[in-house]
């Protein structure tokens, strides 16, 4: 009889039997002594008895030693074959898990209008509809693709995992997560279905998936196995197709972070042959907001990459979608890629002013920083990308930090902040709203120490003032050094044409100790190369901050007075901090957005690729100052492509805010090479596995064992040994 | 070996039941002693001993009618009987007699009380009391006196007595026999824990010398109705044996074979046309004795 278990370890219960021996046998030596006068009568009756006694007692001796017994093996979760003459009782019940592979990969035509997604999907349809719900079998499906997921419960009937399957699922997108959904088979699965299990994997075998898997893998599955029993089964897909001669769009950018409207901007787009030996030649469209804008052809060798651009001017402010589209091929999800952008008409430039400029405009930092973002004298031909504000300082303290709505706060040569103030320029910093910092002879160090240091706003410590603030030695001074590689926010200036630039001299400065965490851009070389942090970097919340060691005044340095490195400089600096991160509006499949809105948001509608609209009432965020934190758990972006996010707040509900958001496909999945045998035996090292062929099997059409639960059966038993113990011990007159 | 400051004696509630019995049932006691037991030398002699207070039931002939006119009350005569009735008692002294071991009442104590208050009722009518004492043999024997001071010796006789041996009341009947020259009332007080033949054998033997007998059965209320709950080692009182039993598994086997045997004692005493009654210890004694005394003396009334 091939009798597995559960849970094999409950089985040391049986050795229990003992204490009801134990017990009866103690309780032979637990007697009171009787001095008795009438024992002819005693006798008597016991010697017409006697055969009776001994078979009473034995008889709740062995009663009790079984119930003992019978509720360890009932613990110990015992299933047996549908072939064991004891399935008339466990009723051959199955428990089947299929873990399905719906990854990017899948979605590779395999037949005319037919991916291996839909095949693998028909097939377990057909596998699950070859389940009993009389019999009581259950299924748990695990997909993998946007993470490991159950699109049903776990241990569903047929029916019901019949049913989820024919819910609209998204489409095969994100990498095969094999040791997710085997962690997840293991703590989710397992300790709720305790018994043996037939697993099932269903996968295309890619390279990808199977080979970054790990030597963890096997020893989870086999962690599942050895707790409770069952087999592992490994069905391929697509197994006799050939390689496939695939295209595939691995990445789309944009050169600016910052898009503003009636700027030019350089997209590109990446494109990589992943077959080995096949070149390609194929067209490439751009499509702007779903309108192609350009097209071009692309010439790809085998394994080769190659880039396609188009230079565009957005016209209209608001959320945007670039796409790029290669013509079809048989992997059709990396075809396409879309980027997600908003364009802005002007950003508003907050500068605050610890040093009033009076009538000269050129005597303090504002005044350079003013005529740097706003120059003016273009005639118009040129509209301008900021909108400068300045503030005195006592006004900014008065006003609040927030009062403007700035898409960035400048804090030039400011002497010091109240305390107040500080504390509500950090919650307008932690709400997303960047701040750049300039330093210079009005600034208190202790005040800064005291006041915006222990709120984060300052990204590193202000030591003492270096170089010659006097500006009379002349010939002492520093100037600006890039590391190699330089950062974005200054790769400008990493062209050797304009590095010269940089050699503008710099008198005075302030030593800047940086925080942990902070990320020194730039810094300051003297003559023989000695360097101090010039730009440090660091973050608050959800807002970036830049300090510049030096004034933006002419005290300091000769910066602002050379206007061909001051004017790109403060731009780079200004736009890299109110540049939107791309990262928050382009996620890749599966996952959910989080995102900073102006006000309290009351719902949230998202309009999926398919035209689909899905919405959340009353989403979850979180308040920080003036805005809120936003976190769209509930609408997770399973398919690759362009989404709408509409959000309507309390403050504005007639006029919901609108976010461009897009879901990208990870490009690894365009590589459609099989892992091989030695990386699969590898990975799935430590469990035992059947490999169950290909998708013409039917998945596991030749029929796999029915286990059947003997638990249920034995818990009757086990009911029925008490009753019948209790009858026993009541008729022959034994206290239990 | 008696134990030290043993006594026997009549509990307070007893002796006043029983001086009640002398005072207001005088006919229970003439019931008791006479019945079937008749004076040889009935009508010989009839003296006039004291009045005592009417009570219903009373034989209106004996009405002091003189005494009604001048007080107004009604006042029986009573009158001494002159008869040669020799009342024996036959206490079992065996081991058996001494359940239970750790509390009081045993049945011996409880014997003791039954046979001081019938000597106490025989020796106030002046009749003639004798004890003695049995276990495997006939011991302690007192002979038969009616002096009202006869009591006090019975009583220190039984006192005196420890519970001991084995049982063998057909001895013990066959050697009384031998000893009470002329018919008499012979009163057993025993558990019988013994053959029923040779209870019957005694019992014949007692007969056949004319003899009027009473059996009183003396049990413990544990032997009656087996209380035991637990595993129990059962010890004999009068040997070695034991048995290790669950005890309420063998309830309704013993009391079958305990009635089975109650049933051929009580026949044994029928079909000799002796009294049989069961005293139970845990009845109060004066309740006891004086339910078997009225049913004795309805009986008697009936014949």
């Amino acid at each position: 009889m091939n009798l597995s278990f559960g849970a094999a370890g409950m089985l040391f219960g049986g050795l229990l039997v003992g204490v009801p021996i134990l017990i009866h046998l103690l309780n032979r030596r637990r007697f009171v002594v009787q001095p008795f006068a009438a024992m002819r009568f005693l006798q008597e009756a016991f010697a017409k008895r006697r055969r009776r006694l001994h078979m009473e007692s034995l008889l709740l001796l062995l009663l009790r030693c079984l119930i003992v017994l019978i509720a360890a093996l009932a613990m110990a979760l015992p299933f047996v074959p549908d072939t064991s003459p004891l399935a008339l009782v466990s009723g051959g019940r199955q428990e089947l898990v299929m873990i399905v592979d719906r990854s990017g990969s899948m979605g590779r035509m395999v037949a005319p209008g037919v991916t291996a997604d839909d095949r693998v999907l028909s097939a377990v349809r057909r596998r699950i509809g070859r389940l009993s719900e009389e019999r009581g079998d259950a299924v748990t499906l695990i997909t993998m693709g946007s993470g490991p997921q159950l699109p049903a419960p776990i241990g569903a009937t047929p029916s019901m995992a019949l049913a989820a399957l024919d819910l609209r699922l998204p489409a095969p997108g994100g990498v095969a997560d094999l040791v997710g959904a085997a962690r997840l088979l293991a703590e989710r699965v397992r300790p709720v279905r305790p018994g043996r299990l037939e697993i099932v994997i269903v996968s295309d075998l890619q390279a990808l998936s199977w080979s970054t898997a790990g030597g963890g893998l096997g020893a989870l599955f086999a962690a599942t196995l050895e707790e409770g029993g069952g087999t592992l089964r490994l069905m391929g897909t697509s197994g006799e197709l050939p390689a496939a001669a695939n295209a595939g769009v691995i990445s789309l950018d944009a050169q600016s972070p910052l898009l503003l409207t009636g700027e030019p901007v350089t997209f590109t787009a990446v494109v990589r042959n992943w077959s080995e030996h096949a070149p390609i030649v194929t067209e490439g469209d751009f499509l702007l907001d779903g309108v192609r804008v350009a097209r071009q052809t692309i010439e790809l060798p085998p394994l080769g990459v190659t880039t396609a651009e188009v230079r565009l001017r957005v016209d209209s402010p608001g959320p945007h979608h670039l796409e790029f589209a290669l013509a079809g091929d048989e992997l059709p999800f990396d075809d396409r890629r879309t980027l997600a952008f908003s364009a802005r008409d002007r950003l508003t430039v907050l500068l605050v002013d610890g040093v009033p400029g009076g009538a000269d405009p050129l005597t303090s930092g504002t005044g350079y920083l003013s005529l740097a973002l706003d120059p003016g004298g273009t005639d118009g031909l040129v509209p301008p990308r900021f909108d400068p504000i300045v503030q005195e300082v006592s006004r900014f303290e008065q006003a609040g930090a927030d009062a403007e709505r700035p898409d960035v706060i400048v804090l030039a040569n400011v002497g010091g902040l109240s305390a107040a103030a500080a504390e509500d320029l950090a919650r307008t910093v932690s709400s997303g709203t960047p701040l750049l910092i300039f330093l210079g002879d009005q600034v208190d160090a202790q005040l800064y120490a005291e006041r915006l240091l222990p709120l984060g706003l300052l990204p590193a410590a202000l030591g003492p003032v270096m170089g010659d603030a006097t500006g009379t030695a002349g010939e002492d001074y520093v100037t600006i050094s890039l590391p190699d590689p330089p950062p974005p926010s200054l790769a400008l200036f990493a062209d050797p044409r304009l590095a010269v630039l940089l050699q503008v001299p710099v008198f005075a400065w302030r030593e800047l100790i940086p925080n942990e965490g902070s990320r020194v851009l730039a810094s300051f070389a003297d003559a023989v190369g000695h360097t101090t942090p010039a730009i440090v970097e660091g973050r608050l919340g959800r807002g970036r901050i830049l300090m510049i060691g030096t004034s933006a005044d002419a005290r300091w340095s000769l910066l602002p007075r050379n206007p061909a490195l001051w004017v790109p400089l403060v731009h780079e600096l200004i736009g890299a901090l109110a540049a939107p991160d791309p990262n928050a509006t382009n996620l890749p499949v599966g996952q959910s957005p989080t995102l900073v809105v102006e006000g309290i948001p009351l719902s949230a509608q998202l309009t999926l690729p398919s035209g689909a609209v899905l919405s959340v009432e009353r989403p979850a965020s979180e308040r920080v100052g003036e805005r809120s934190v936003l976190e769209l758990d509930e609408l997770p972006l399973d398919e690759a492509g362009a989404y709408s996010l509409q959000i309507v707040t309390a403050e504005n509900q007639s006029n919901p805010t609108t976010i461009a958001l897009s879901a990208l496909p990870d490009a690894r999945e365009g590589d459609l090479r099989k892992v091989d045998d030695g990386t699969l035996s590898a990975v799935l090292s430590g469990v035992d596995w059947l490999r169950g062929g290909d998708l013409d099997d039917d998945v596991g059409s030749a029929g796999l064992p029915g286990d059947g639960s003997l638990s249920e059966a034995l818990l009757w038993g086990l009911l029925a040994l008490l009753l019948g113990e209790a009858v026993l011990a009541r008729l022959v007159g034994r206290a239990r | 070996m008696p134990l030290p400051g043993r006594t026997v004696a009549l509990d307070p509630r007893v002796a006043e039941r029983i001086a009640h019995l002398t005072l207001s049932a005088n006919h229970a006691v003439e019931g008791f002693l006479t019945g079937r037991h008749r004076s040889p030398h009935r009508g010989v002699s009839v003296e006039f001993v004291e009045r005592r207070p009417y009570v219903q039931g009373d034989d209106l002939r004996h009405l002091d009618w003189k005494a009604y006119a001048r007080t107004d009350r009604l006042v029986i005569k009573r009158y001494q009987e002159e008869t040669n009735l020799e009342c024996t008692l036959l206490v079992d002294a065996s081991a058996s007699m001494a359940y239970p071991p750790d509390r009081e009442p045993t049945k011996y104590t409880y014997a003791c009380q039954v046979a001081a208050a019938i000597a106490h009722l025989v020796l106030s009518v002046r009749d003639g009391a004798a004890l003695a004492l049995f276990d495997q043999n006939l011991d302690r024997v007192l002979s038969a006196s009616t002096s009202p001071g006869h009591l006090q010796p019975i009583m220190r006789a039984l006192a005196e007595r420890e519970p001991e041996d084995q049982t063998d009341l057909a001895a013990a009947l066959g050697r009384l026999t031998e000893r009470i020259p002329r018919p008499g009332l012979v009163v057993v007080i025993s558990d019988l824990f013994g053959d029923v033949e040779a209870l019957a054998s005694g019992l014949s033997a007692l007969r056949a010398r004319n003899h009027d007998a009473i059996v009183l059965h003396v049990m413990h209320s544990d032997e009656v109705r087996f209380p035991f709950d637990r595993l129990t080692r059962f010890e004999g009182m009068e040997d070695t044996s034991h048995l290790l039993v669950d005890a309420p598994s063998l309830r309704e086997g013993y009391l079958d074979a305990m009635e089975r045997w109650r049933s051929e004692v009580r026949r044994a005493c029928s079909v000799r046309d002796v009294d049989y009654a069961l005293i139970d210890t845990s009845v109060p004694l004066d309740v006891s004795l004086s339910a078997y005394l009225g049913t004795r003396m309805a009986r008697l009334g009936r014949r």
